[in-house]
């Protein structure tokens, strides 16, 4: 698809490759695993399950309540994908449900911004696999094949964000401004408990406290002196590797 | 259904769980009904297998038997008694009977309705009651072969009941029976055609009785049928276009010469007016009795001769408001060329155009010592006729000798000034008399001083009019003697010129300028590179525009009709007149109170209540000032300055900007650099308070000079095409309000993919029991094959036994039969 992008590219697209595509390499993955994102027939149509909305539903066919959060994926990508990082075209998100559906989130995706009809757009995504732009036959969302690191850039540096750590990481101590590697952050999208993936080389924190989701990826895409003026010159490129960590209390959903 | 429910799981509790096949499901949502989750395909397969035993397992058993018994007998196979058989084998034969019997039994068949035959819809019994009247109504006694009825009963079936005169007639042969027969029909014959024919006579004198009563009776019925219209005008027309189409036009008069209408024009008024003195003399002397013609056709000529000068002079004014530039241009030219041609006295006494250096007044003045010199003798005699006919417009003039005298006649005749001047010309035409065109001359020279003076005076709607008449008698004049008008209008030039340069130079514009210019671009073709009279008039009046000081707005709009009146000159070559331009800027600055830029020329107050002169700074609803001022209250009083007058000097000023623009439109280069500040200072006009024309007027002169600037604007810079990048564009995903999960890709296309995956299982399904049955009858002929195979092997195998056990049998006894001959040999 030869689709001219008048502002910046996203970084999936597809284009010539020059010199200047050795820019790209600097681009930040952000991948979300544990959502929960699992559609139900609920009383003769499909829907998202929820914990608030369904609980009896849960109950009956004998769930736990407190595992169907969608809303901390909700958050989490309007967080990411409304932050200065991608909208200079230097972001891409993956998220993986409990259920190992795992997600391809394009750039330009502009997330609905009310519940209600996020949950909608996921239920058509479950479905029909792939989400599409309203004028144009432009792919939003699409569910890919597994494993993640198919995906990843070979040679990047993995790291999944945990409380867990000892070790406390400020986000310019993180990445050096001299390599060009890309750095891919995994985030659990979940309200308690821990991650545990096969694929990253590393566990870290950004902060000593316990920070939501939502939070943690706010923090790495949009910190601090980063933005418009480094973001533009890749040279600098300062991430605050955001740490992260869940509150236990169940409802409260933090961000 | 329950107990079917009971069944299925005793069944399926019989199955061994290792021949039990479990599906696997990839996609659970939980509240979805699933699908079977277990399938059993061992038992599933038997089920199939006894399906085809009994269908197609039969067919096969049956192939190639092309016969069987059908046992029909009644009773046989059910357990009947005898009696019971009988029974039904009697019921049998009765219905057999009656359907043999019933077949063709028509008359008892009471279901069946009746069948009537028709024709053409009717029934043919109705049809048949016709025919007898039908067979009468034809005379079928004139054909040859038909017979009366009659007749032809006595004649073919006699016999039967006689009547009294057969009895007595009896014993008449038969010869004479059918001669007399004969003879009778002869003269029935002959009685018809005698009531034919009576019938016949009577018709006729009927109808003659009747066509009589109809002439009479013809004027008071209708007429029917078509009508011949009444030819109306276009019928007329078109009838005479066809009869006349080939006659040839009449030649009209010749046209005639220059010379010749002239003196046909002169002689038509010396009869006229001969006509009037005689019609005069006689009412003042005798009052005799005047014919009626006479003084028709007097009254009659002379209207038509006022009408015909009103409707020429109508046609002159509109050349000249218009367009008349061009037009007179090249009929001036023309008549230069031709006057030049001529070789006139006065022409060579005449100093060289160019040298010439004397004033109109100057001008005027040796005129004046010339005609003194002249006999007045006539002049009494004029006078005395004109006396005894004061009351009535005279047909012919004599020229007046000098400027008083020509005052005093148009003075006295001041009704009907255009006929008098129309007929002094055509009285005195050059053709007519020798010394004439002098006399032309002079009377150009007057009516020049007259326009002149009248234009000193103050200014009215008369003499507005009249200076429009002495415009008009000017050119009329022109064409005599093009040069001498040339020397005139360049002293009258000279005049204003020199007026201007000695004492009030920064005086403005006085109507007699105006009405100067006016006259110079009415006379003269203004178009031309370089006239002798218009290229001085011309800088004149942009002298007087740019150096005239405006203190008022009474100034301001004399200097925009001054204006207005230098449009007229170049609106032909569409010239650039830097000074018109720059008058028309300055002007319109005194409308704006934050001026964007300097006044341009001299003439304009800087200070500040002058300099806002046209600003308008209250309110009014006042409808005069839509009004277009009156020439008279500009020029006569010095106005105050009331906000009405601002809106109308402001809207004159307007349309003289909207002039100068569709004037410049041509100028591709230089429009934006001209029109630019006007469009700023247009734009920094306040509109709150003006009336909501001028706002109009306004906005559509601001609209229009803004398109032409935009269309104009031809330098566009050069510049880097901009690579900067912002953002990244964000889509919105396609948010489908009506999605069913469970069809998720439903749509027009979809319905037809689904069709084409059902058509696709379907024939895989069949191909699938094909291949099965295909598989049924192979396993089948097999096994019969080999049980076949079985029972001839098994026979063989029997039969080699017998064989085997006989020969085994026969070996001992040989054997036992040779060991005993042996014996019995030893």
């Amino acid at each position: 698809m030869s689709h001219e992008y008048d502002t910046v590219a996203p970084p999936n697209a597809k284009r010539m490759k020059t010199d200047a595509h050795l820019e790209e390499k600097k681009i930040l993955y952000v991948v979300l695993e544990g959502c929960s994102l699992e559609t139900a027939k609920v009383g003769g149509e499909y829907v998202i399950l929820s914990s608030d909305k369904h609980a009896n539903f849960l109950r009956k066919s004998k769930k736990d309540p407190a595992d169907y959060r969608p809303d901390i994926l909700h958050q989490c990508l309007l967080n990411l994908l409304d932050s200065p990082l991608n909208r200079a075209g230097k972001l891409r998100v993956f998220f993986r449900t409990s259920k190992n559906v795992l997600v391809d989130v394009s750039p330009q995706c502009r997330i609905p911004r009310t519940f209600d009809r996020f949950c909608g757009l996921m239920v058509q995504l479950l479905h029909k696999l792939s989400i599409r732009a309203a004028e144009t036959t432009q792919k939003l969302m699409s569910v890919v094949k597994n494993p993640v690191s198919n995906h990843l850039p070979v040679g990047s540096r993995k790291m999944l964000m945990s409380f867990n750590v000892p070790e406390l990481t400020m986000a310019n101590k993180l990445v050096s401004p001299d390599t060009d590697e890309p750095l891919v952050l995994v985030i659990g999208g979940i309200a308690r408990g821990k991650i545990v993936v096969d694929y990253t080389d590393s566990e870290t924190k950004i902060s000593n406290y316990p920070l939501s989701a939502a939070l943690t990826c706010a923090k790495v895409t949009s910190d601090q002196r980063s933005n418009s003026k480094n973001l533009n010159n890749v040279k600098r490129f300062p991430i605050s590797i955001g740490r992260w960590e869940q509150h236990l209390t169940l409802g409260t959903d933090s961000s | 259904m329950g107990i079917s429910a009971k069944k299925n799981a005793q069944k399926q509790k019989k199955i061994n769980p290792f021949e039990l096949k479990f599906n696997k499901s990839k996609h659970d949502i939980l509240g979805r009904k699933k699908g079977a989750q277990v399938g059993a395909p061992t038992a599933s397969r038997k089920r199939a297998h006894e399906q085809r035993e009994k269908t197609l397992g039969v067919e096969f058993d049956r192939k190639n038997k092309i016969s069987k018994i059908v046992d029909k007998r009644l009773g046989e196979r059910e357990d009947k008694t005898e009696e019971e058989k009988g029974a039904m084998r009697f019921t049998e034969e009765r219905v057999k009977n009656y359907k043999r019997a019933s077949k063709f039994n028509l008359a008892d068949d009471q279901d069946e309705e009746e069948v009537t035959l028709t024709h053409k819809g009717k029934s043919l019994s109705d049809i048949e009651k016709y025919d007898k009247s039908m067979i009468s109504d034809s005379d079928d006694d004139e054909e040859p072969g038909n017979l009366g009825s009659q007749m032809v009963r006595i004649a073919h079936f006699g016999g039967g009941e006689k009547t009294a005169e057969e009895m007595v007639k009896e014993k008449i042969s038969r010869e004479d029976m059918i001669s007399n027969l004969i003879a009778k029909t002869k003269l029935a014959r002959h009685e018809k055609q005698q009531q034919k024919d009576e019938l016949e006579l009577m018709t006729e004198s009927l109808d003659s009785k009747y066509a009589a009563l109809m002439a009479k009776m013809k004027a008071s019925f209708r007429p029917t049928g078509r009508q011949q219209l009444e030819k109306d005008d276009y019928d007329r027309l078109a009838i005479t276009l066809k009869t006349e189409a080939d006659a040839r036009a009449t030649p009209a008069d010749r046209k005639l010469s220059e010379e010749e209408e002239a003196l046909k024009e002169k002689e038509r008024l010396d009869s006229l007016e001969a006509a009037r003195i005689s019609k005069s003399n006689a009412s003042l002397n005798s009052r005799s009795h005047v014919s009626a013609d006479a003084d028709v056709d007097v009254d009659a000529g002379a209207k038509a001769d006022s009408r015909k000068l009103k409707a020429k002079n109508a046609r002159f004014e509109v050349k000249f408001d218009d367009d008349g530039g061009l037009i007179d241009g090249d009929v001036e030219r023309s008549r230069i060329l031709k006057t030049s041609g001529d070789s006139d006295e006065e022409e060579d006494d005449d100093d060289d155009v160019d040298d010439e250096e004397e004033d109109l007044d100057d001008l005027m003045e040796d005129e004046e010592e010339l005609e003194d010199s002249e006999d007045e003798e006539e002049e009494e005699k004029v006078k005395k006729s004109e006396k005894s006919l004061e009351t009535d417009l005279p047909f012919v003039f004599e020229m007046p000798k000098n400027y008083k005298k020509f005052c005093a006649l148009l003075e006295k005749h001041s009704e009907s000034m255009d006929l008098v001047l129309e007929r002094l010309v055509k009285c005195h035409h050059p053709s007519l008399k020798e010394g004439n065109k002098k006399r032309l001359n002079k009377m150009f020279l007057m009516v020049l001083r007259w326009f002149d003076d009248m234009a000193k005076e103050e200014v009215t709607m008369q003499s507005v009019k009249e200076m429009n008449l002495a415009q008009a008698t000017m050119f009329s004049l022109m064409k005599f003697d093009i040069q001498y008008g040339v020397r005139c209008v360049r002293a009258l030039i000279r005049q204003h010129w020199k007026g201007r340069q000695e004492k009030n130079a920064k005086s403005p514009a006085s109507f007699g300028l105006i009405s100067a210019i006016r006259l110079v671009s009415g006379l003269f073709p203004v178009a031309e590179q370089w006239h002798p009279v218009v290229v001085p008039a011309f800088f004149l009046a942009t002298e007087a525009l740019c150096s005239a000081k405006i203190p008022n707005l009474g100034v301001l709009a004399r200097q925009i009709q001054l204006a207005n009146a230098i449009v007229e000159y170049v609106a032909e070559s569409k010239r650039y007149v830097p000074e018109l331009v720059a008058f028309a800027r300055s002007a319109l600055l005194l409308a704006v109170t934050d001026k964007p830029e300097k006044f341009s020329t001299n003439g304009f107050p800087i200070s500040v209540p002058h300099s806002e002169m046209l600003c308008v700074k209250e309110k009014i609803s006042d409808p005069v000032a839509l009004q277009p001022i009156s020439l008279g209250s500009i020029f006569n009083e010095t106005l105050p300055d009331s906000p009405s007058l601002k809106i109308t000097v402001l809207r004159a000023l307007l349309s003289l900007i909207q002039h100068l623009r569709v004037m410049y439109t041509g100028q591709n280069e230089t429009y934006n650099i001209v029109f630019e500040p006007f469009l700023k200072t247009l734009n920094a006009i306040q509109t709150e308070n003006l009336p909501k024309e001028v706002q109009e007027e306004l906005e559509t002169l601001i609209a229009s000079m803004k398109a032409e600037i935009g269309a104009k604007r031809r330098l566009v810079h050069l510049s880097l095409v901009k690579t900067e990048k912002s953002m990244l564009k964000m889509l919105e995903p396609r948010f489908e309000w009506d999605f069913d999960p469970e069809r998720p890709h439903k749509g027009p296309k979809d319905d037809k993919k689904k069709l084409v995956k059902n058509l696709r299982n379907e024939q895989r399904g069949a191909i699938k029991e094909l291949r099965k049955d295909t598989a049924f009858l192979a396993r089948k002929q097999m096994t019969s094959v080999k049980s076949k195979d079985r029972a001839r092997i098994a026979a063989t195998k029997r039969v080699m036994g017998g064989l085997m056990q006989q020969q085994g049998e026969w070996n001992k006894e040989k054997r036992t039969a040779d060991v005993e001959k042996k014996k019995t040999k030893k």
